[in-house]
């Protein structure tokens, strides 16, 4: 029995050893290389007075470095680190050049030519050639976000004139394609590194960005470099280490600790907490915000395919009470369908709302209806975001003071994608609408014009009064090149989904990072985290 | 022995081809389009049933499931994750060493506080140190074990700043992690212990050997414990086979890159593939525990090996 009792205790400390060198091997060299930056820790916190590197904590792991996927808050950072467009949209939504030197449309504004800055190195070394340009936009072409983004060029005739020239073809003539591309996700990868990569490209792209890639390991972190050959101001640190850190509670420790610098996409009560002055060395930054939460209706269903109805709901709201008590005074209300900040939103309605609350006039409109005993909906929501679904159920009650029963089905994303898409089962749902461009058009084309408004779950809207208008109107905005008169096609359009009511904007979803007090110079526009110009104090 | 193992290994056959089938036919028939998903929710109605043909996704739900089998059976192939394109099976088993060191650590923490309170506690029953020990264990069985996480990380990380808070770096980072979960099944292996020690330590034969004069570590660890260590057993191979198949929520609150954490993702991405194959994997794990379970019931219990011998011997007679 002895002997076998020593075999068990000898078995027992193989085991541990086992462990012990089998275990996480690939995470422990992932926290070394997170601490190539001299002075980093092994966790990648960084100690003494010389900082060069920046630790930056973000929910969702990366997964890769495909450009043309659309974001999560991981990759929000990365790209921006590593890849770069021919323009960008700068805080203020401003279109400024990057990889581009200039840019002119001909007169009939079908053709954009495009002069590239010359010299410029891929992290590989190769040079920057209009021919990555062609590659990288044909490459994109049929990825759907890009389809259904950029309608307007003309992706199989781009042509590279020269080394440093390239022509862009469009459709038609469209007015805000600077600020769409730059918007966009048509960001430029070195042809050959792409081709020799094969399928693996999307795990180690080449960009002409300030930081160049180094390690990935899945759902713990990612590191990159400085990029010592970098075409404009290198970053001030050499180190660049993302971590995945899906609780941000968790995350804050990390940051009064000193070894994550700063938190992107935290929750808001982690926002309250900092604001209430709960942690130290830490502030929270705003950025605006790049989608309005909004309740779409589903107008193929009875009940609220008559405007009336719709109309009754939103007199029955109080919008202020709904977004200040769901985002403990930290939510804005949405005056329209886009953000304040983006470029065509009537800004007349933040001071003179369409709606107020009005339960009279609610009551009204439902007996007109002809559901004077009362009314019932549904709505489904995303289980990730719980202010949206705190905001709807303040809605309910206030609904159900005029007879409105609104009945909440709290569902994970892909079931509500696939609900929302087949539109037999709800009869509203909440989802975003998000304008990455600057501009109302990327707001509005995709949820309400006729041709992609079932697409983005608005059945039935092609068969309400105002929508044929609005289809033309969005359409006729896309090719006027007179700011002043596409403007007021965006608040005509505006105002007719204020009397139609399609969909009710809720709250503008504000950006905040949470950031080290001793750190500044963080840029956002919304879509992208640019952490090149970070420095520390 | 090896005849009785390789018929163990024979019925895993079954239990995880039920598995795969009921995981399968049940993450077909939940809400939620992986296509979809993958595409994002400006993706045309077009590119979505590209992507359906593509995928597979458009063909019977049997046909599906043979393919799976089909591929699973022949090629070893567990698909590919519909989120990363990568290999299923490989990102399980980068995932899986993670979770194998977080389970050991934490196994190796729950069974020497466990069984050491549970024996201190049956051996002074009543005593005030024995209540202490009953009412730890009872509050560490009520505890959940995340919030027992946040309290270790609250105190250690952010008041004392002795230990990260978050990540698998190395020793100091499996600290908090092992911990929270190493006391949470303590609890339950403590009060399996007193209960099973208890037991044992009225029986005769233990007060024939204090009459012989042994010492008191001699009739606890050499008697008593020996005996008592089947339903000790038992439940540590319970732990461990829910240890082995990841801690999911310790894995999300530490961040922490384990295959629990890794199913949690692919179930809210609608990655089938993913849950499907790590499904797969999980239920071998628990039959090879459950085997080894076994093993060692035979190893400190005579009585099971004579079992065992009986079985051989009356197979050679007939």
């Amino acid at each position: 029995m002895k002997k076998r009792l020593r075999m068990l205790v000898a078995l027992g400390l193989a085991f541990s050893l086992c462990l012990c060198s089998c275990g996480g091997g690939g995470s422990s060299e992932s926290g070394a290389s997170g601490g190539s930056g001299g002075t980093q820790s092994e966790g990648g916190a960084t100690s003494g007075t010389t900082k060069d590197t920046l630790t930056v904590a973000v929910k969702a792991d990366p997964k890769n470095l495909n450009p043309f996927e659309s974001s999560n808050n991981g990759n929000q950072v990365t790209k921006s680190a590593m890849l770069e467009k021919l323009f960008i949209l700068d805080e203020n939504n401003e279109v400024q050049p990057q990889l581009a030197e200039s840019w002119e449309f001909n007169e009939d504004n079908t053709l954009l030519t495009v002069k590239l800055k010359e010299g410029i190195l891929f992290h590989n070394g190769e040079e920057l050639k209009a021919s990555d340009v062609v590659f990288s936009y044909q490459m994109a072409q049929d990825e759907a976000i890009i389809n259904a983004q950029i309608d307007y060029i003309d992706f199989a005739n781009i042509r590279a004139v020269d080394d440093y020239t390239v022509e862009i073809p469009m459709l038609y003539p469209c007015a805000m394609a600077e600020q769409s591309i730059a918007g966009s996700y048509l960001f430029i990868l070195n042809e050959k590194a792409v081709t020799e990569a094969g399928d693996d490209w999307i795990y180690d792209t080449p960009g002409t960005g300030p930081f160049r890639f180094v390690s990935y390991n899945a759902a713990t972190d990612m590191t990159f470099e400085r990029f010592e050959d970098y075409w404009g101001e290198k970053p001030a640190y050499k180190t660049l280490f993302i971590r995945v850190i899906g609780e941000t509670s968790q995350a804050l420790i990390e940051l009064e600790n000193g070894n994550v610098d700063m938190i992107v996409a935290p929750t808001l009560t982690d926002v309250k907490n900092i604001t209430d002055g709960a942690v130290e060395d830490a502030v929270v930054e705003e950025y605006g915000a790049v989608t309005n939460w909004t309740l779409n209706f589903n107008m193929s269903r009875d009940g609220v395919s008559d405007k009336r109805v719709r109309q009754a709901i939103r007199y029955a709201m109080n919008l202020d009470t709904m977004v200040q008590g769901a985002y403990y005074g930290l939510g804005t209300p949405a005056a329209s369908f886009a953000p304040s900040s983006v470029w065509g939103v009537n800004q007349d309605y933040a001071e003179n709302p369409v709606y107020t609350q009005n339960q009279d006039k609610a009551r009204e409109l439902l007996a007109e209806a002809g559901y004077a005993d009362g009314f019932t909906f549904n709505v489904y929501l995303n289980s990730s975001f719980p202010e949206q679904q705190q905001m709807l159920e303040i809605m309910q009650s206030q609904l159900a003071e005029v007879g409105i029963t609104m009945q909440i089905n709290v569902i994970e994303n892909s079931a509500l994608k696939e609900i929302q898409a087949a539109g037999v089962e709800d009869d509203a749902f909440m989802y975003g609408w998000t304008s990455t461009t600057g501009e109302i058009d990327n707001a509005l084309y995709n949820r309400v014009h006729t041709s992609t408004a079932p697409t983005a779950g608005l059945f039935g809207w092609d068969q309400q009064e105002g929508s044929a208008r609005v289809s033309e109107l969005l359409d006729a905005a896309r090719s006027e090149f007179d700011d002043e008169a596409r403007q007021q096609m965006y608040y005509e359009v505006q105002q007719i989904l204020m009397d139609e009511v399609p969909a009710i904007p809720l709250s503008e979803r504000t950006i905040f990072v949470i950031q080290s007090e001793n750190m500044e110079g963080l840029r956002l526009n919304g879509e992208f985290v640019w952490v090149d110009g970070v420095t520390f104090k | 022995m090896l005849r009785y193992i390789g018929k163990r290994l024979l019925q895993m056959i079954p239990v995880v081809f039920g598995v795969v089938i009921l995981v399968f036919t049940i993450m077909h028939f939940t809400p939620g389009d992986p296509a979809r998903s993958i595409l994002g929710e400006y993706a045309p109605q077009e590119a979505v049933d590209a992507l359906h043909a593509e995928m597979g996704l458009d063909d019977p739900f049997l046909v599906q499931l043979g393919r799976y089998l089909y591929d699973m059976i022949f090629h070893f192939d567990l698909g590919d994750s519909y989120q990363t394109g990568r290999p299923v099976s490989s990102e399980i088993l980068d995932r899986f060493p993670t979770t194998l060191q977080l389970a050991g650590i934490s196994c190796i923490i729950m069974i020497v506080v466990g069984v050491i309170l549970g024996i201190i506690s049956a051996v002074r029953q009543y005593s005030l140190l024995d209540n202490i020990c009953t009412v730890g264990g009872l509050l560490g069985v009520s505890t959940p074990n995340f919030w027992l996480a946040m309290m270790l990380s609250m105190l250690f990380a952010l008041k004392l700043k002795w230990l990260p808070a978050t990540g698998w770096y190395g020793p100091a980072y499996w600290i908090l992690p092992s911990a929270a979960v190493g006391i949470s099944n303590a609890a339950t292996i403590m009060r399996v212990t007193r209960s099973s020690m208890l037991n044992v330590i009225r029986q005769d034969y233990i007060q024939t050997a204090r009459a012989k004069g042994q010492s008191e570590m001699v009739v606890i660890f050499g008697h008593a414990l020996k005996n008592a260590s089947i339903p000790i057993i038992t439940q540590v191979g319970i732990s461990m086979g829910f240890l082995l198949t990841g801690s999911m929520v310790i894995e999300v609150v530490f961040a922490i890159p384990g295959l629990g954490r890794y199913v949690v993702e692919a179930i809210q991405n609608r990655d089938y593939i993913v849950v499907q194959g790590a499904v797969m994997f999980i239920s071998v794990i628990m039959s090879l525990v459950n085997l080894v379970v076994d093993l060692i019931y035979a190893m400190v219990d005579p009585r099971v090996r004579v079992q065992y011998r009986k079985k051989k011997h009356k197979r050679e007679e007939e």
